[in-house]
C-alpha cells in the first residue's frame, strides 16, 4: 500500500508543483576544463522531485517556489554541484570531472562492474549511436558497432530473423549457428525456435531460431553488455557458450515526471534488381537456340504457347519488368512515448512503443507494439523490491509462399511478355483481373510446366500470418544483511506465445498443379521457461584492498508446447477457422508437442583489486541438465581472469609518458563453459511407428531405432583472451586490442552409420572447433573549433577451424535448396563453409583449343566440347571432370564467411547541429551469385540475363568470351554447371548503415511550447553498399555450415528514408 | 534488530529450502511424445508389429526397392522418354552421362540395407524371444526371410555387389562391412528366399501379407536374372523349376480383362502374386501408403515426369486383335488428352482411346459423363485452314472437324478444331484461342508436340483420377510368371511347346491369335524369344522390369539405339550400366567398400 502512496506522491507533486506560486530561474552549466556548456546535467530542487536537464549548450530553466532553494546538479563523471538560488533568477555553475568517476559503469552477471575492473572480453554497445539506427530489431542496429560481434540477415523481409555470431562458428550443428543468450534485466529471454516457415531461408530446415532480441523496443535500452569470452559469461553457465547479450532497459531518474515522445516516418525503397531480358531480348535469346521458330531440332523442351504466339504477333505483347511487380516501395512508421521520474522511494519508468513497417516485398509487413514498466522501491536503508514486466505483440506477414523457391527466383524468371493480370490480349477472356494463375497459356494443353509460378496470384492464393506475444516478467527482493552483504532473491518467467496461421483459397483454375485448397493450418506455439535465482553477495573496500564475493543458486525449467493443426477442402472461401463447414475428414491433421527441461545450477564469483593496479576475478559454477543421462549430467565450469593498470603504478604516473599514455592495463583471462544442443530429452531409443494396410484395414507397426548413445552429455568450450587498453593524451585516443583464443570441445556431432549397416546417425561426444582472432577498437574524441568529433572504429579478423569433426562433416551434395544447389562444403580441420568449385579457363575457340585441353596422359578431357564450350580444369589430372565433393575435380575456391569484419561510427557535433555516418563491411570472402546462375542457365525457358546475348558464336560473335547458347547443356557440355566457379565472386563490402543529420531546436523556441530538447533529424540507412558484387547485395547467406556466401535470391535490402522528430517534457 | 534477525532466518530458510530442492529426481523427465524402446520386444504383438515396419521400405518412392511402375527403372528403358528436362539429374541419368554422385539411383540401395538391417533386428530379438504362439513365430521367421532375401537379390543384380550383413550393427566398429560378390549375394538371397518358400502359407490370412508363390516367383525371378547378369546358363532349369511350380500348383491364373490388374476394385486378384498394399491417405504421417506420382498426366497432378516414347506407340500398335482392333493393352497403357493425335495417328483411328478433359473430372460411366459434340467445317474457308496452307502449301485438307466436350464434374470445356491433311496427319487448334495445340504433322519424341501420356494405374472408373490413389502396386503377377516361365524353360533347352502354350495364354487373354508371334508367324525357336520380348513391352510398360531385361539379355544399347534413343546409347557404356554406381555416401561413410570399378 505504500508503494502506490508514494506513486500517487509523486504524480501529485507533478500537479501540484504545477499550480503553486513560482518563479523561473535559468542558468548554464559549463565545464571547469575549457568554459563550454555541458549538455545533460540534471539539475534538481533539492528536497524536490522537481528539476530539469541542461540543453545541449548546457543552458537550462527550472520553476522553483518563490523562496528560491538549492539547486544539485549532477553528471556521470562529474563532482556532483550545489547551488543556494537565493533570489537569483540565473544560476550559472561550472562542474569538473571526477576523475575517480570517469569510469564508467559495466554490466556483468548478476551485478556490475567499474569498466577499470573489468578483465575479461566484456563490450559496451554504444547505445546513444546504436538507438539511432531505426530497425524492427534491435540485433540489426548492433551490426558494426561492437568487435567480434557480426550480424547478418537471412533475408531482408520485415521481422526475418538475424543471425548473431560472436567470435565466430563455434557449433557443427548444422546451420542453427551459435546464437548468444540474451538477458534482459536478469530474465534470460528466448525466441520462438520451431515456427515452421517453409518459405523463409531461416534455419535450413525450415524453422527460424530467434533470439528473442526482435521483440524488444530498442527505446527501452538503457545499455547493452556483450559477453564474450568464457570468463566473463561463465556466469550464466551452459547456456552463455556462444557469449551473452545483457541488456539493462531504462528505468526512472530521480526526478520530476519526464515524458518522452520520439516520431519516425519512412519510405523504403528495394535495391536494384538483377538485370533481366525484356520482352524482345528475351525472344531473341529463344531464337538463338531453338532456332527462329523454336522448333530447333535439338528442342527438348515444349515451347510455351505464349512464346510462339508472341513470335505469331509481337505488337500484342507488352514487357513486364517483374522484379518490380514483386518489390516496390514501403511505408514504415514508428512512435514511442515514456514516462519516468523516481524519488527517495524509488523510481519508476512506463514505455509504450509501436512499429509499423510495409515490407517491400509483395504482402509482407511487420507490426510491433511494446509495453512495459520498471519499478524500484526502497521499503527502507535495507530493503529494496524491484519489478519490470514488458509485453510485446508483433505479426510477420511473411513471403507468399513459394514452393520452396525463392519469391525473387519466382519474379525474375517470369517470362517478360506474360501478362500479370489476366489474358493478353483479350482481356475479357479473364474480367476478374485477378492475378494468373500460370506462367503460360494452358492452351498447349501439353505442356504442364508450371514451375515459374506467378507470385502476383500466389500472394493472392495464400494468406500467411506469424503473430508472436511475449511476456518477460522479473521480481527481485533485495536485503541488506549488513553492511556489504546483500541478499537477492529474484524470480523471472518469460514466455512466448507464437500463432501461426496459413490458408488457401479456390485455385483459380482447377487443373493448376498444386491442390491444397480451402486450406488451413494453425499452429500454436508456447514457449515459456522461468528461473529463480538465490544470490548472496559480498561486497567489502579495506583500504586499498577491495573484495567482492557472491555465491547462488539458480534453477531453472523451460517448455515449449505445441499443438497444429490441417484441415482442407472447406466449402467456402470465406470461412478462416477450423469450424468452417465442408472440410474433406481424410485431409485433416492433428500433432501436438511437449518440450520440457530443467537446469540446476550452483554459481560462485570471487573478486579482488588491490590499489586499482592489481585485479583477480574466479568464478566458478556446476550445472545439472535434465537432458542428460544421470550418470553425466553435472558439469563444472571454471574461469579465472586478471588484470594489471600499469598507469597507476607510481613510476608511469611520476614518468612523462603519462602525459602521452595515460592510461595502459594489461588483461588475461581463462575459462570454460558448457553447452548443451541436444534434443531435449535425455536420449532414448524410441520406437518409430510406420502403419501399413494388410488384410484391408489398417495396421500398426513399431520398430526400434537404429543404435544411439545414452551417454551425451556437455560440449566444453575453453576461452583464452588477453586484453591491452590504453589512452593517449587524455584519452583523446583510446583503444583495446583483444586477441582470443576459443577451443569448443567434446562437440555433439553425428557420425554417420553407413546405409549398408542399416543407415542413420550416431551421436557422440567429439569433435573440436578452434575459433581464434584479433579484436580491435578505436575511438578518437576531439574538438575542432566549435565542432565536437567522435570517431570510433572496430574491426575483428576471425580464424575458424573444424580440428576435429567426425570425417563424414561433409556437405555438398545434398538436394538444391532454393534452387541452388549446395556449393560450400565443411570439411574436417578447415573452415566452416568453404566454397569447393571446379576451376574454368575462359572458352574454346576452336577445335584444336579443345584437342589440345588435355590431361597428363593425353586423354582429352572434354571430347565432346564444341567451341564456345566452357575449359574447366582438371585438378585431379584424371582425364575427365567430375564432381564428387572427395576426389573430383572441384577446388578450394574462397571462404563463404568473410574473417574480417570491421565498423566505423562517426559522430559530429556543431552548436545544434549534429551527424551520424556509421559503416560496416566485410572482407575476404565470397559470395556464390545464385540469381546469375539461374539467369545466365541456356536452357528452358525461364527468362535470361541479356547476358547471353553476347554468347559465343561461331557464326556472328566469335570474339565473345561467354560461353555459347547450347539449349542442351545439360546433356556433354555442362556449361551452366552450378558447381563451377562461374559464379563465384568477391564478397567484400562496405555497407552506409547510417548516415544521420539532425537539429536540435533552440532554447528560445521549445521553451515557448512548454518542451525541452526537440530535435528532427533525417536519416538514410542502408544508403549504398560499396561492393564489387553483380548481384543485389553481397551480405547474403546464413554463416552457417552450409549456406555461408550463397546468394539464394533472397527478399532484396532496401534503402530507407527517414524523418523523425524527438522531444521532452 | 529483532526484526532484522527475523528477517535473516527467513532469508536463509528460503535459501536452503531452494537449494535443497537440486535433487536430482527434479532432473528427470520422461519424454512424453514417443515410446521409448526399453520394453519392446516383449510379446508376440511386439513382434508382429516389428515384422510389418518391413512393408513400408520397399514401396513409395521415386527409386523404390520394388519394381514399382515409377522406378529409377522405368526411365531407363525405351518405353519411356523423359518429359521434363528442367530435373538436372534426371537428365543426367536418363542420358547415361550421370556421375556417381547423381543419387537417382541410391534409394533401391538405402531402402534394401533398411529393410535388412530392420530384418537382422528382429531375427537377433527372436533369438532371445519364446513366442507364446510357435506358429506365430515360424509365420513371421519366414515373412522376415522373404524381405531380407528379396532385398539381398536387388542389390545383386542392381549393383552387382554390397555387403552381406547378417547382424544388426550396434557399435561403431560394426559400421563398416566389406562388400562381397553377387554370386554370394545371390546365393544369401537364395538361401533367405529357401526359408520363406518352405514356411510360408499359400494363403495369407491377412491380404498383402507374402505368400509362398511370392517366395517362389522371386528366387525364380532370381535365378533368371542370375543366368543373364552373371552368364550362367545353368540357372536357367533352376529359375523354370520354380516358374513351373507356381503354374501347376499355386493356384493362379490370368484375370479375364487385363485392366484388372491396374484398378484399385480389383486388387489382390487371381493374377496377383505380390502386391504392394496402398490405402487411404490421410494426412503426413497417419498415412499408410499411396501411389507416387511420378507418371502423371498433365493437368492431374505431380511433376511430370515420364512420358511414352514414341517407339511404344508403334510397337504396341503393331498388332490388330481378333476384332480388328488396337490391342486393349495399348489403350489401358497410354493416355490420349483431349481426342488428340497421337504420334501423328489420328485419334479416331485408335478405337477406344480414353478421353480425359483436363480438369480432374473424366468420363464417368455412371452417365454423368462429359457432354460432346462435334461440327465439320471440312471445305469450309477459315482462319484453321489458312493458317495449316501457310504451313504446309503443298498439303491438301481433307477433313477440318470441331470437337467440344463439356465436362460437368471438373466445370470445364474445350473446343478444339482438328485439321487433317492428306498426308495422314493432323493438326489441333485451340478454337478459342486460336493457337495450335498439338501438331500430328511435325510430331516427334524429342519436341513439338504430342499428347500421348501413361496412363497405367489410373483407375478405369476414374480416368482423370489423381495420380496419387490407392490402386496397389502390382510387384509380381502370374503374366509375368507365364512369360518368365517360357524364356526360362525355352532357354534351359526345355520342350518349346510349353513355352509357345503359356505365351498364348497371354495372347489369349489379350484377344490375340494364338501359336503365332506379333507378326504373324507361327511360333517356334526362332522367333519365341521375339515374340517374349514383345508381350512383355506389351503387359509391363512402367512395370519397373523392361530396362532390367534388356541388361539381362545383353541388348541395351542396341535397343536404345533402334527404339528412338541415340544420345542414351552413344553415351552407355554397357560394361559400367551394367550396374548401377554404388551410392556416394556409402563409399564416403563406409570404410571397408569401394566404388563399382567403372564408376
Amino acid at each position: 500500500m505504500k508503494k502506490k502512496i508514494l506513486l500517487l506522491n509523486a504524480s501529485l507533486l507533478f500537479i501540484l508543483g504545477s499550480v503553486l506560486a513560482q518563479r523561473a530561474v535559468t542558468g548554464q552549466v559549463t565545464s571547469s576544463d575549457d568554459g563550454t556548456g555541458i549538455p545533460g546535467v540534471n539539475v534538481v530542487l533539492k528536497g524536490t522531485s522537481s528539476g530539469t536537464i541542461t540543453d545541449v549548450d548546457g543552458n537550462f530553466r527550472l520553476e522553483v517556489p518563490e523562496a528560491g532553494g538549492t539547486l544539485v546538479y549532477t553528471f556521470i563523471g562529474l563532482n556532483s554541484q550545489e547551488s543556494v538560488i537565493g533570489s537569483r533568477s540565473i544560476v550559472d555553475i561550472s562542474m569538473s570531472a571526477d576523475l575517480a568517476e570517469l569510469e564508467e559503469i559495466v554490466v556483468t552477471g548478476y551485478g556490475v562492474q567499474d569498466r577499470a575492473d573489468v578483465t575479461s572480453a566484456v563490450a559496451s554497445v554504444d547505445i546513444s549511436n546504436m538507438s539511432k539506427r531505426s530497425t524492427a530489431d534491435v540485433t540489426q542496429a548492433l551490426q558494426g558497432t561492437v568487435t567480434g560481434v557480426k550480424i547478418k540477415y537471412t533475408d531482408a523481409n520485415p521481422g526475418s530473423a538475424f543471425n548473431i555470431t560472436i567470435r565466430g562458428v563455434s557449433s557443427p550443428s548444422g546451420t542453427s549457428g551459435s546464437p548468444p543468450l540474451v538477458v534482459v534485466d536478469g530474465v534470460m529471454i528466448s525466441g520462438l525456435q520451431n515456427v515452421s516457415f517453409e518459405n523463409i531461408v531461416g534455419n535450413g530446415d525450415g524453422t527460424r531460431a530467434t533470439t528473442g532480441l526482435e521483440n524488444i523496443n530498442p527505446n527501452d535500452i538503457e545499455s547493452m553488455e556483450i559477453l564474450k569470452d568464457a570468463s566473463a559469461a561463465a556466469i550464466y553457465g551452459s547456456r552463455a557458450a556462444n557469449g551473452v547479450i545483457l541488456i539493462t532497459t531504462k528505468k526512472g531518474k530521480k526526478g520530476a515526471p519526464q515524458v518522452s515522445f520520439n516520431a519516425e516516418l519512412g519510405v523504403q525503397t528495394p535495391y536494384k534488381g538483377p538485370e533481366t531480358a525484356n520482352t524482345a531480348q528475351y525472344m531473341q535469346i529463344l531464337q538463338s537456340m531453338y532456332g527462329q521458330d523454336l522448333g530447333g531440332e535439338a528442342n527438348d523442351f515444349l515451347m510455351p504457347q505464349a512464346a510462339l504466339d508472341y513470335l505469331e504477333n509481337p505488337g500484342q505483347f507488352d514487357s513486364y519488368d517483374w522484379y518490380n511487380l514483386v518489390y516496390s516501395e514501403a511505408f514504415t512508421q514508428t512512435y514511442d512515448v515514456a514516462v519516468s521520474g523516481g524519488g527517495d522511494f524509488g523510481n519508476y519508468r512506463i514505455s509504450a512503443g509501436y512499429k509499423d513497417q510495409d515490407g517491400v516485398a509483395l504482402g509482407t509487413g511487420y507490426e510491433r507494439i511494446n509495453l512495459r514498466a520498471n519499478s524500484n522501491f526502497n521499503v527502507s536503508k535495507k530493503l529494496k523490491f524491484g519489478q519490470s514486466i514488458a509485453i510485446s505483440n508483433s505479426e510477420v506477414l511473411p513471403e507468399p509462399y513459394a514452393f520452396s523457391r525463392s519469391v525473387m527466383f519466382k519474379a525474375i524468371a517470369q517470362v517478360p511478355h506474360f501478362s500479370p493480370y489476366g489474358v493478353n490480349p483479350d482481356p475479357a477472356n479473364d474480367p476478374s483481373a485477378l492475378p494468373r494463375t500460370r506462367s503460360f497459356y494452358w492452351g498447349g494443353g501439353d505442356n504442364p510446366e508450371a514451375l515459374i509460378r506467378n507470385p502476383l496470384d500466389y500472394a493472392n492464393f495464400w494468406s500467411r500470418s506469424d503473430q508472436q506475444s511475449t511476456v518477460t516478467a522479473n521480481l527481485y527482493g533485495e536485503y541488506q544483511i549488513i553492511s556489504g552483504l546483500k541478499f537477492r532473491l529474484s524470480g523471472s518467467y518469460n514466455r512466448t506465445e507464437g500463432f501461426f496461421k496459413e490458408r488457401t483459397r479456390t485455385l483459380s483454375q482447377p487443373e493448376e498443379y498444386f491442390n491444397a485448397e480451402r486450406y488451413l493450418n494453425e499452429t500454436e506455439i508456447e514457449d515459456s521457461n522461468w528461473n529463480i535465482d538465490n544470490i548472496l553477495s559480498y561486497n567489502k573496500a579495506i583500504g586499498k584492498h577491495n573484495f567482492n564475493a557472491l555465491l547462488g543458486y539458480v534453477a531453472q525449467q523451460f517448455t515449449t508446447r505445441s499443438l497444429s493443426g490441417t484441415k482442407e477442402l472447406f466449402l467456402s472461401d470465406i470461412t478462416s477457422t477450423f469450424d468452417g463447414p465442408g472440410a474433406d475428414p481424410t485431409l485433416t491433421e492433428l500433432n501436438g508437442s511437449l518440450e520440457e527441461y530443467r537446469m540446476t545450477s550452483i554459481i560462485s564469483s570471487l573478486f579482488y583489486s588491490f590499489d586499482n593496479k592489481y585485479t583477480i576475478n574466479f568464478t566458478f559454477r556446476r550445472d545439472g541438465s535434465s537432458r542428460f543421462d544421470e550418470s553425466v549430467r553435472y558439469g563444472n565450469f571454471p574461469g579465472i581472469s586478471g588484470g594489471w593498470t600499469l598507469s597507476n603504478e607510481g613510476f608511469w604516473k611520476n614518468s612523462g609518458i603519462s602525459n602521452i599514455v595515460n592510461r595502459l592495463k594489461f588483461r588475461a583471462s581463462y575459462g570454460i563453459l558448457g553447452r548443451q544442443v541436444t534434443s531435449t530429452y535425455r536420449p532414448q531409443a524410441t520406437l518409430s511407428y510406420i502403419p501399413y494396410s494388410l488384410g484391408g484395414g489398417v495396421v500398426n507397426g513399431l520398430m526400434t531405432p537404429g543404435p544411439i548413445n545414452p551417454f551425451i552429455s556437455w560440449e566444453e568450450s575453453k576461452t583464452t583472451n588477453f586484453g591491452v587498453d590504453f589512452g593517449l593524451y587524455q584519452d583523446k585516443l583510446s583503444a583495446s586490442v583483444d586477441v582470443f583464443q576459443r577451443q569448443t570441445a567434446q562437440l555433439i556431432s553425428a557420425i554417420v552409420i553407413p546405409s549398408s549397416a542399416g543407415g542413420g546417425e550416431i551421436q557422440t561426444n567429439d569433435g573440436e572447433i578452434n575459433n581464434s582472432g584479433v579484436e580491435l577498437e578505436f575511438s578518437f574524441n576531439q574538438d575542432i573549433g566549435p565542432v565536437n568529433l567522435n570517431i570510433g572504429l572496430n574491426a575483428t579478423y576471425i580464424w575458424t577451424r573444424l580440428t576435429s569433426i567426425p570425417e563424414d562433416l561433409i556437405y555438398g551434395d545434398g538436394a538444391p535448396e532454393w534452387d541452388v544447389p549446395h556449393v560450400s562444403q565443411t570439411f574436417q580441420g578447415r573452415s566452416p563453409g568453404e566454397f569447393w568449385l571446379i576451376e574454368t579457363d575462359g572458352i574454346f575457340k576452336s577445335q584444336a583449343e579443345i584437342d589440345s585441353h588435355v590431361s597428363s596422359d593425353g586423354t582429352v578431357i572434354q571430347p565432346n566440347a564444341q567451341p564456345g564450350d566452357v575449359r574447366f580444369v582438371d585438378a585431379n589430372d584424371d582425364g575427365q571432370i567430375t564432381s564428387e565433393p572427395v576426389g573430383g575435380d572441384r577446388v578450394f575456391s574462397g571462404l563463404g564467411i568473410a574473417p574480417w569484419n570491421a565498423g566505423l561510427n562517426i559522430n559530429a557535433t556543431y552548436n545544434n547541429f549534429d551527424l551520424t555516418l556509421s559503416f560496416y563491411g566485410n572482407f575476404g570472402s565470397k559470395v556464390y551469385n545464385g540469381p546469375k546462375y539461374l539467369l545466365e542457365q541456356p536452357f528452358g525457358y525461364d527468362n535470361f540475363s541479356p547476358t547471353l546475348l553476347g554468347a559465343y558464336d561461331a557464326a556472328t560473335n566469335p570474339g565473345s568470351n561467354f560461353p555459347r547458347n547450347n539449349p542442351n547443356d545439360l546433356g556433354e557440355n555442362y556449361n551452366s554447371r552450378p558447381d563451377s566457379d562461374r559464379y563465384i565472386e568477391n564478397g567484400n563490402f562496405v555497407k552506409a548503415s547510417l548516415i544521420q543529420f539532425g537539429y536540435r531546436l533552440p532554447m528560445s523556441f521549445s521553451e515557448k511550447l512548454g518542451m525541452s530538447s526537440p530535435r528532427v533529424y533525417v536519416s538514410g540507412q542502408n544508403l549504398f553498399t560499396i561492393s564489387g558484387y553483380e548481384g543485389i547485395d553481397p551480405e547474403q547467406g546464413r554463416d552457417g555450415l552450409i549456406s555461408a556466401g550463397i546468394d539464394r535470391g533472397t527478399a532484396p535490402q532496401f534503402r530507407t528514408i527517414l524523418l523523425g522528430f524527438s522531444v521532452n517534457f | 534488530m529483532k526484526k532484522i534477525k527475523f528477517i535473516r532466518k527467513i532469508i536463509a530458510l528460503l535459501f536452503l529450502f531452494t537449494v535443497s530442492s537440486c535433487s536430482n529426481d527434479w532432473l528427470e523427465i520422461e519424454n512424453p511424445n514417443s515410446i521409448t524402446s526399453g520394453s519392446f520386444f516383449s510379446s508376440d504383438d511386439d513382434f508382429v508389429m516389428a515384422v510389418n515396419t518391413l512393408f513400408g521400405d520397399t514401396e513409395g518412392g521415386f527409386n523404390e526397392l520394388w519394381y514399382g511402375g515409377s522406378g529409377a527403372s522405368n526411365l531407363r528403358s525405351d518405353a519411356i522418354a523423359l518429359a521434363a528436362v528442367d530435373f538436372a539429374q534426371l537428365a543426367q541419368y536418363y542420358n547415361f552421362n550421370n556421375d556417381a554422385s547423381n543419387g537417382i539411383s541410391d534409394g533401391i540401395w538405402t531402402d534394401a540395407y533398411s529393410t535388412i538391417f530392420k530384418a537382422n533386428t528382429i531375427l537377433k530379438q527372436m533369438e532371445n524371444y519364446t513366442f507364446t504362439d510357435s506358429d506365430l513365430s515360424v509365420a513371421l521367421n519366414a515373412q522376415i526371410h522373404f524381405f531380407r532375401g528379396a532385398s539381398f537379390f536387388r542389390i545383386a543384380h542392381a549393383y552387382g555387389t554390397g555387403p552381406i550383413p547378417l547382424d544388426p550393427a550396434e557399435t561403431e566398429d560394426q559400421f563398416n562391412v566389406a562388400a562381397e560378390s553377387a554370386e554370394n549375394l545371390y546365393a544369401q538371397a537364395i538361401q533367405d528366399l529357401t526359408i520363406a518358400k518352405a514356411d510360408l502359407p499359400s494363403e495369407q490370412e491377412e491380404v498383402g501379407r507374402p505368400t509362398k508363390g511370392a517366395a517362389t516367383a522371386f528366387l525364380g525371378k532370381l535365378y533368371l536374372y542370375r543366368a543373364g547378369y552373371l552368364n550362367d546358363d545353368s540357372s536357367y532349369g533352376l529359375a523354370a523349376t520354380e516358374f513351373n511350380e507356381i503354374i501347376t500348383t499355386g493356384g493362379y491364373s490370368l484375370t479375364a480383362k487385363w485392366l484388372d490388374n491396374f484398378v484399385a476394385s480389383t486388387e489382390n486378384n487371381s493374377e496377383s502374386i505380390y502386391e504392394a498394399q496402398y490405402d487411404v491417405y490421410s494426412g503426413s504421417y497417419n498415412a499408410t501408403q499411396q501411389r507416387p506420382g511420378t507418371a502423371s498426366v498433365p493437368g492431374i497432378s505431380g511433376e511430370i515426369v515420364f512420358k511414352p516414347s514414341e517407339w511404344i506407340f508403334e510397337e504396341m500398335s503393331k498388332e490388330r486383335d481378333n476384332d480388328s482392333l488396337l490391342d486393349v493393352r495399348l489403350l489401358r497403357t497410354l493416355y490420349f488428352e483431349g481426342g488428340l493425335p497421337l504420334f501423328g495417328v489420328n485419334f479416331a483411328d485408335l478405337g477406344d482411346g480414353l478421353v480425359c478433359a483436363s480438369g480432374g473430372g473424366g468420363e464417368d460411366d455412371s452417365g454423368g459423363g462429359p457432354d460432346c459434340w462435334e461440327e465439320d467445317f471440312t471445305g469450309e474457308d477459315s482462319y484453321w485452314t489458312s493458317v495449316v496452307s501457310d504451313l504446309y502449301p503443298d498439303a491438301t485438307i481433307t477433313e477440318v472437324m470441331l470437337n467440344g466436350c463439356w465436362d460437368p464434374v471438373a466445370e470445364s470445356e474445350y473446343e478444339n478444331v482438328t485439321v487433317t491433311l492428306d498426308r495422314g496427319c493432323s493438326i489441333v487448334f485451340n478454337h478459342w484461342e486460336e493457337s495450335i495445340i498439338g501438331n500430328g504433322c511435325e510430331a516427334s519424341n524429342d519436341g513439338g508436340s504430342f499428347s500421348g501420356w501413361l496412363r497405367k494405374y489410373l483407375s478405369e472408373d476414374l480416368a482423370c483420377y489423381p495420380v496419387n490413389n490407392v490402386n496397389n502396386e502390382r510387384i509380381i503377377r502370374y503374366a509375368d510368371i507365364l512369360l518368365m516361365y517360357a524364356e526360362a524353360n525355352f532357354m534351359a533347352g526345355g520342350n518349346i511347346t510349353e513355352s509357345v502354350n503359356v505365351v498364348n495364354l497371354v495372347r489369349a487373354r489379350a484377344n490375340l491369335l494364338i501359336n503365332v508371334d506379333a507378326n504373324g508367324n507361327s511360333l517356334d525357336a526362332t522367333n519365341i524369344m521375339d515374340e517374349i520380348e514383345h508381350q512383355r513391352v506389351m503387359e509391363f510398360v512402367m512395370e519397373g522390369t523392361r530396362y532390367y531385361d534388356m541388361i539381362r539379355w545383353g541388348v541395351l544399347k542396341e535397343r536404345l539405339q533402334a527404339h528412338g534413343f541415340p544420345d542414351g546409347a552413344a553415351t552407355l557404356d554397357e560394361e559400367k550400366h551394367k550396374y548401377f554406381p554404388i551410392p556416394v555416401g556409402e563409399v564416403l561413410y563406409n570404410d571397408l567398400i569401394d566404388q563399382n570399378p567403372l564408376w
